[in-house]
């Protein structure tokens, strides 16, 4: 297994791309997002696991696992995080700063395990007002390697802040 | 190995082990290591500052950063004794900021008998801060395969 290698436009300064972000009134229900594949590293793992300091053993503890359900070592089901944040492009409405998480659906498949390839076909299937403020919803099919269903992912983010003066003058 | 669950010996209305923890910037900047997540209302104090985006001009966790630790008290509990988490469905209705104390708790709510080895239940959860506000609801469905 290989060092994780994030995709060469992987940028962690989320107002590197803000001029390029396209607003919430361009955005286009039905339109798809241009992803890359992700493998997934036990290095990953681990800082997944720090950060949500979610220390099943089934996650890092070669032994444990073997003997579970899973018969070898899995991710922590909400891996799906840093695939996809690693997956979309930098200038993505997902990585618009101030963006605010209102919820989120997983339905899972079959587990995501150290050494997977994970592959996220992404689809903008609402945007609306609600309260004055500005919602994108997506939905996300994820799968690895073997093409088989990881997860169906929905859910999306309230971009409030578009359009804000404040934020022009940051 | 804890005892492996069997699907007709959860009861209803049954809450499964409660978690809690408390929530530091520090916290939520390693949790934007592990989820490369580094939107700034998460981790920069001063840009939250200026915009004060909810009202108290604070940085605010992740909302999948409760979201998984509402998930994790599911697997807590399902993992070792022989299930699967099926679904994750949470809403995130109250900021969770640096200093906050928060709790995760859930209670089976739904049974549902399947063939073979699909039984699964589903679980109310809920996570409260200090204050009792909750900061996040939702459900999980959980495969208990004997």
């Amino acid at each position: 297994m290989t060092a994780e290698k994030l995709p060469d436009r992987f940028e962690k300064d989320f107002f590197k791309h803000e001029s390029q972000q396209r607003s919430w009134d361009d955005l286009v229900v039905g339109e798809v997002y241009d992803t890359e594949p992700f493998e997934v590293t036990p290095e990953r793992i681990q800082l997944y696991v720090e950060g949500t300091e979610d220390y099943n053993p089934f996650f890092t503890d070669e032994e444990a696992a073997k003997n579970s359900q899973f018969g070898g070592l899995i991710a922590p089901p909400t891996i799906l995080t840093p695939i996809v944040f690693a997956a979309v492009p930098p200038d993505s409405w997902v990585k618009m700063p101030g963006a605010i998480n209102p919820g989120q659906r997983w339905e899972f498949g079959v587990p995501v395990r150290p050494g997977d390839t994970i592959y996220c076909h992404i689809k903008l299937r609402d945007k609306y007002i609600k309260r004055g403020k500005k919602y994108a919803m997506s939905e996300m099919h994820i799968t690895n390697q073997n093409d088989e269903f990881v997860c169906r992912w929905t859910g999306g983010l309230v971009l409030q802040f578009q359009g804000n003066e404040e934020m022009k003058n940051r | 190995m804890s005892e492996i669950l069997e699907f007709g010996k959860v009861d209803l209305g049954y809450e499964i082990p409660e978690q809690s923890r408390h929530i530091t910037q520090e916290k939520i900047n390693k949790n934007a290591e592990g989820s490369l997540d580094f939107n700034p209302i998460h981790i920069d104090p001063a840009w939250a500052k200026k915009v004060n985006l909810l009202g108290k001009g604070t940085t605010i966790a992740h909302g999948i950063m409760t979201g998984a630790f509402m998930g994790k008290i599911v697997t807590d509990w399902a993992y070792p004794r022989g299930a699967f988490l099926q679904m994750l469905d949470v809403k995130f209705v109250h900021p969770v900021r640096p200093g906050d104390d928060i709790t995760a708790r859930g209670k089976v709510t739904e049974k549902h008998p399947r063939p073979g080895d699909e039984s699964f239940v589903v679980l109310e959860l809920w996570c409260e801060n200090q204050a009792g506000v909750k900061v996040g609801v939702g459900q999980a469905a959980v495969r208990i395969p004997v």
